[in-house]
């Protein structure tokens, strides 16, 4: 995906620009509606996840700064946020497994200004142990709280919190955060 | 605050923040770190751009077609007035417990005069049947003057704003629910500098899980990252009961 031509469509969504909305949502709404339907689980939920993220997006386009990464990460956070809030609002349970093979795949092409961001990250996830690099990930997909991973992964929650808090500890380190 | 002097410790809790791990009263009180401390929000944001990498790992899935129109509506439909970011819902019953201790101190003289407000604005309209329950709030700045009135019904929440309101060209007020729970605010929507204007209830809102609402300042449009950017003003709810 072309980092540069999204950049142009949101700077032309700040000035009210529908066209420039609408080929914004045409080129990112299957990447943010994995995340929305990934975390939610539930189609009619992640609609609404989604509708409320490009209400959004339209109405702070003009707040995008780069230092939030590209246009699509900035923009999947949004969304990111908004799942993890309704997951949380409307109390629902996780019941499925994770990394389901019909959602996650292997690496989709990156933005080019993601590359280094996602080889530094990737090389620092494989330095951890198994057990940190999966829990980090179950979490991050599913948005699991502490104690829904405990159905996952079954391992006693403080195992699990012990894995998350040390492979975040040595992520942060190799990442220099 | 300890949390903010601990470097290693805020950007551990910015991780989990971004993760969804930090939940509750934690993930809200962190959330208020970000509003007060830029070094506690550049650690989230860094974290931000990393961990989004990974979600090139997930295979694109297309939403169904008439998703962008139902946008395209709530955006751009003539409403006559600013449009709402939020899903409308069947109304919840209303019933009104009292306001959590952290924020008596705001709520209890604005429920007075909430009282006074809301039963004048009664006793001036025309005679209706049945008189249904009422739901009020008055937004009060730090010297006790009426900035907004918020009258909660079935259909919306209408806010009314006041001559006391500050007007400011460049930043827009939004409303919030802040639960009982201490789970994070949620957006009721962008509220009127000046005049009157009906937000739809949002998907969430329930009075009987409210603990007080707060009003924020944000960029024009509203909060960008879903929390509320700067705290303003927070106030209670007063139930006005059948007559």
């Amino acid at each position: 995906m072309d980092s540069t031509e999204l950049l142009a469509l949101l700077q032309d969504t700040a000035i009210g620009d529908r066209a420039s909305f609408a080929r914004l949502y045409q080129q990112t709404s299957p990447n943010i509606y994995a995340v929305c339907l990934k975390l939610l689980q539930r189609r009619e939920l992640a609609e609404e996840a989604m509708q409320d993220t490009f209400i959004r997006v339209w109405h702070n386009a003009a707040d995008y700064q780069s230092g939030r990464g590209t246009v699509l990460a900035w923009m999947t956070t949004i969304a990111r946020y908004r799942s993890l809030d309704m997951i949380r609002r409307k109390n629902i349970r996780k019941e499925q497994g994770l990394l389901d093979k019909d959602v996650i795949e292997g690496a989709q092409p990156v933005a080019d200004s993601d590359n280094e961001l996602s080889e530094r990250l990737e090389h620092c996830m494989n330095a951890l142990t198994d057990e940190q690099r999966q829990a980090i990930q179950l979490v991050y997909f599913n948005g699991l709280s502490h104690n829904e991973a405990v159905t996952h992964i079954r391992s006693p929650l403080g195992t699990i919190k012990s894995w998350i808090r040390r492979g975040l500890q040595s992520l942060k380190q190799c990442l220099s955060i | 605050m300890n949390y903010v002097n601990d470097e290693n410790l805020y950007k551990l809790l910015a991780a989990e923040y971004v993760l969804g791990t930090l939940v509750g009263k934690a993930r809200a009180r962190f959330q208020k770190l970000m509003m007060e401390y830029p070094q506690v929000t550049k650690a989230v944001w860094d974290w931000e751009r990393y961990f989004s990498t990974m979600n090139a790992k997930l295979l694109p899935i297309e939403p169904p077609p008439a998703l962008y129109k139902k946008i395209e509506a709530k955006l751009f439909a003539e409403t006559g007035g600013d449009t709402d970011n939020i899903v409308p819902i069947t109304p919840q019953p209303r019933q009104v417990k009292s306001s959590s201790s952290r924020l008596t101190i705001y709520s209890g003289l604005a429920a007075v005069v909430a009282v006074l407000i809301a039963t004048f604005l009664i006793y001036q309209r025309p005679p209706v049947s049945p008189v249904e329950d009422k739901t009020v709030a008055i937004v009060q700045n730090s010297e006790a003057k009426s900035l907004w009135l918020i009258d909660i019904q079935d259909q919306g929440i209408v806010v009314t704003a006041t001559a006391n309101v500050t007007q400011y060209s460049d930043k827009d007020y939004e409303l919030w629910m802040v639960p009982k729970q201490g789970d994070a605010p949620i957006s009721l929507g962008v509220i009127p500098k000046s005049g009157k204007r009906s937000l739809t209830i949002v998907d969430g809102f329930d009075i009987t899980n409210l603990a007080a609402l707060a009003v924020s300042l944000e960029p024009l449009g509203g909060s960008p990252s879903g929390t509320p950017t700067e705290v303003l003003f927070t106030t209670d709810t007063v139930l006005l009961p059948t007559s």
